[in-house]
């Protein structure tokens, strides 16, 4: 109980409350904020030699490009971020069209930018596809390229089939995750070609590892938080 | 609402806090004031918790902790808030 008035754990550009935690518990949805965590967390604990070269996209950030209609503003609202500097984008995305409703959103999904080729990947653990990812690649591509042409451009989206397909009604942000983390360990391994090599992803991402890695996220908060 | 007699060393700043529905309300804070108190004054007024929302300048995370100092903001800059989202199911 002690716990509870350590929250919010404040980890770089996360702000974890109880509710986050919580999020990794079995049979839990994930939150934005958890996700955002976990994020910050591999890419400064593990990964922090591909920093530049890799973007493991905010949620929120994710929503404020997902919601802005105005190519100006919209270039201004991700400025500090600076994406252009970026060999791959890789975000998630949620179903929700909602852009005021707290806690709106069914599923998440990834998207990953492979910004040298243009080409957009799309992985998803259950069989169907979320508009927004077009809505985002487009909006992407407007700000990469600085040119708002693309803004409502319908662009081509590779949709990876073959990703690990969750077996349940509450892992898919768990998998979008874990996708992530094995796509930025696939980079860092120069295998960049092997994005969609789905042996990679299948042979790993079980349901047993995604139980298992639940644990391991919340642990990491937990000892994250007993330092304070 | 900008002060006619601001200038750069103005010890307050007006910035501008924007909602996804695009709804916008101004906040004049100190620059070395923490941002918690602009956050809940806004919480408040939107009626929503404190722990479902996110505000970012630009794309960098504000913090509760964090100043207009520390972030180099300027009168008149924008604050974006989102809510929280969440997913699991199909």
């Amino acid at each position: 109980m002690q716990k509870l008035n350590k929250f919010p754990l404040c980890y770089k550009d996360s702000t974890v409350n109880q509710v986050d935690l919580d999020a990794y518990q079995n049979y839990k949805w994930l939150t934005s904020e958890a996700i955002n965590f976990f994020f910050e967390y591999i890419m400064n604990e593990q990964y922090q030699d591909l920093q530049g070269k890799i973007y493991l996209m905010n949620p929120s950030c994710y929503q404020v490009i997902l919601f802005e209609d105005d190519f100006e503003d919209l270039k201004d609202s991700v400025k500090r971020i600076n994406l252009q500097q970026y060999k791959y984008i890789i975000s998630p995305v949620n179903d929700s069209t909602e852009c005021w409703s707290v806690g709106s959103g069914n599923h998440w999904a990834l998207l990953v930018f492979i910004v040298d080729e243009k080409q957009f990947i799309y992985f998803d653990s259950s069989s169907g596809f979320i508009k927004n990812a077009s809505i985002l690649a487009s909006k992407l591509m407007a700000i990469i390229t600085n040119n708002e042409s693309y803004m409502n451009k319908n662009l081509d989206i590779k949709v990876n089939e073959n990703t690990p397909k969750q077996r349940n009604s509450y892992d898919c942000g768990m998998y979008a995750i874990s996708i992530a983390e094995l796509i930025v360990q696939v980079i860092q391994q120069n295998q960049g070609q092997n994005i969609l090599n789905n042996k990679i992803y299948n042979d790993t991402i079980t349901p047993e590892y995604i139980t298992q890695k639940r644990q391991i996220i919340r642990s990491i908060i937990l000892a994250l938080l007993d330092q304070k | 609402m900008t002060d006619q007699n601001a200038n750069a060393n103005s010890e307050y700043l007006n910035l501008k806090v924007k909602s996804q529905e695009g709804e916008e309300i101004f906040f004049k804070i100190k620059k070395t004031t923490q941002f918690k108190k602009l956050m809940d004054a806004y919480c408040q007024r939107a009626q929503v918790n404190a722990h479902n929302v996110r505000f970012l300048f630009d794309g960098d995370r504000i913090l509760e902790s964090h100043t207009p100092a520390d972030l180099k903001m300027e009168s008149g800059d924008e604050i974006d808030v989102v809510v929280e989202q969440v997913g699991g199911s199909f």
